[in-house]
């Protein structure tokens, strides 16, 4: 049996990684032991079989086949930065939000008018001029089951938090905003959260793969 | 003439600089092919992969971290895409190794010389993280600290696993008659 720091040595010499002040070491070590020799011999061989696999060239139409199949530019300068509410389910987020928002502080409004400061309903009813919301933060989550991106937006109304994900397995993710969680139960719905963005981290989002470590990504302002 | 790094190609198409994203296209659709191609032995589904990697690349540039290798971050998408689709596969057709390897065979266009495709088969032997070091290590070139962030594992890790997986294919290349015992 060859100790494991050996080892390091015989396959860091193979594979070119071998710290010049380390090869003493390993010529001293292999001159000593037939076992070291022997596992050398292996690795070399090993190698030298990879090594005779050729590259594979790829399919000539690759190249055309990846670029004809972008999304249009429009779509990419979305992406690049800037105002993100680009696809129609962010518009249709919004608009729900905007619609939700104002038809609570009408509610509320029409239950106490006299409490209502007017300052504050400026902006707030449902209206075609209502500002569409903006991206905060997206982050990437690359997971063994689950990948893909959550990306916070805010509007003086409300945030909407969502969800680009591809799954693969049983996953569960939940929200936690001011101490509130909330469980996502479909990922193509955003979930849309009350009241105006602050600065600093707004909410976490948690990703639990079934027997492993919770994952969370802090989503705000300034989160990162 | 200077070559534009990967950096400012990304910066460039995030400029809407459709031309870009070509010239990465230029320099990565071939480690990407193979990549892909080794762990997964069929052309199709290498070139499937490839196409999407590209795309998902092309439509995330703006999560993209300019602190980190660029070439990391593909080749982790393209073995994610690949390690997903042998989940398709498997669960499309619960089939046996040996199975697989007849039929693909037929189809394979790419490793023609005999020696080529027993290396393949014997690289389809071993479980897809063990392949994929392999890959990375042998096919992409790539260096312990680049495939330790490829596989987002640390270094002392990648040494364990290339040395296992080596030990691995040893046995399946030694079992073909690839590899003298």
């Amino acid at each position: 049996m060859i100790d494991e720091r050996y080892i390091d040595l015989v396959q860091a010499d193979i594979d070119g990684e071998l710290p010049a002040e380390r090869r003493a070491e390993l010529s001293r070590f292999l001159l000593a032991s037939p076992e070291a020799r022997a596992l050398r011999a292996e690795l070399v061989a090993i190698a030298g079989t990879l090594g005779g696999v050729a590259a594979a060239e790829p399919p000539a139409d690759l190249r055309e086949r990846i670029l004809s199949g972008l999304p249009p530019q429009s779509r990419r300068a979305s992406i690049a930065g800037g105002t993100r509410f680009s696809s129609p389910l962010r518009w249709a987020a919004g608009l729900a939000a905007a619609t939700l928002l104002g038809a609570i502080v009408f509610q509320i409004a029409s239950e106490d008018r006299s409490a209502m400061d007017p300052a504050k309903l400026s902006g707030t009813m449902a209206n075609p001029g209502a500002p569409a919301p903006s991206q905060i933060d997206e982050v990437a989550v690359s997971l063994e089951q689950v990948r893909g991106t959550v990306t916070l937006l805010g509007s003086p109304q409300a945030r909407i938090v969502e969800f680009d994900l591809a799954v693969d397995g049983p996953v569960e993710i939940t929200v936690e905003h001011e101490g509130e969680r909330t469980r996502v139960t479909d990922l193509r719905r955003p979930l849309v959260i009350a009241g105006p963005a602050h600065a600093g981290v707004e909410l976490t989002v948690e990703v639990q793969v079934p027997g492993a470590p919770v994952h969370r990504f802090e989503l705000g302002a300034s989160a990162r | 003439m200077n070559e534009d790094s990967d950096g400012t190609l990304v910066q460039r198409c995030r400029d809407g600089d459709r031309n870009a994203f070509g010239t990465l296209v230029d320099r990565y659709q071939k480690p990407v092919y193979n990549a892909a191609l080794r762990m997964l032995r069929n052309p199709e589904d290498a070139r499937d992969v490839a196409q999407t990697v590209f795309l998902k690349v092309y439509e995330h540039l703006g999560d993209y971290d300019p602190t980190h290798k660029f070439y990391s971050w593909i080749y982790r998408i393209a073995l994610n895409e690949s390690i997903n689709v042998l989940d398709r596969r498997r669960r499309l057709e619960p089939i046996s190794g040996d199975e697989i390897d007849e039929r693909l065979g037929a189809e394979d266009e790419v490793a023609n010389e005999q020696s080529a495709q027993r290396v393949q088969r014997a690289l389809m032997t071993i479980k897809p993280e063990y392949r994929a070091v392999i890959v990375l290590k042998h096919f992409l070139e790539l260096s312990y600290e680049d495939v330790g962030q490829v596989l987002q594992l640390p270094e002392k890790t990648v040494k364990s696993r290339l040395f296992t997986a080596r030990q691995l294919l040893k046995d399946a290349l030694q079992a073909s008659g690839s590899l003298r015992p």
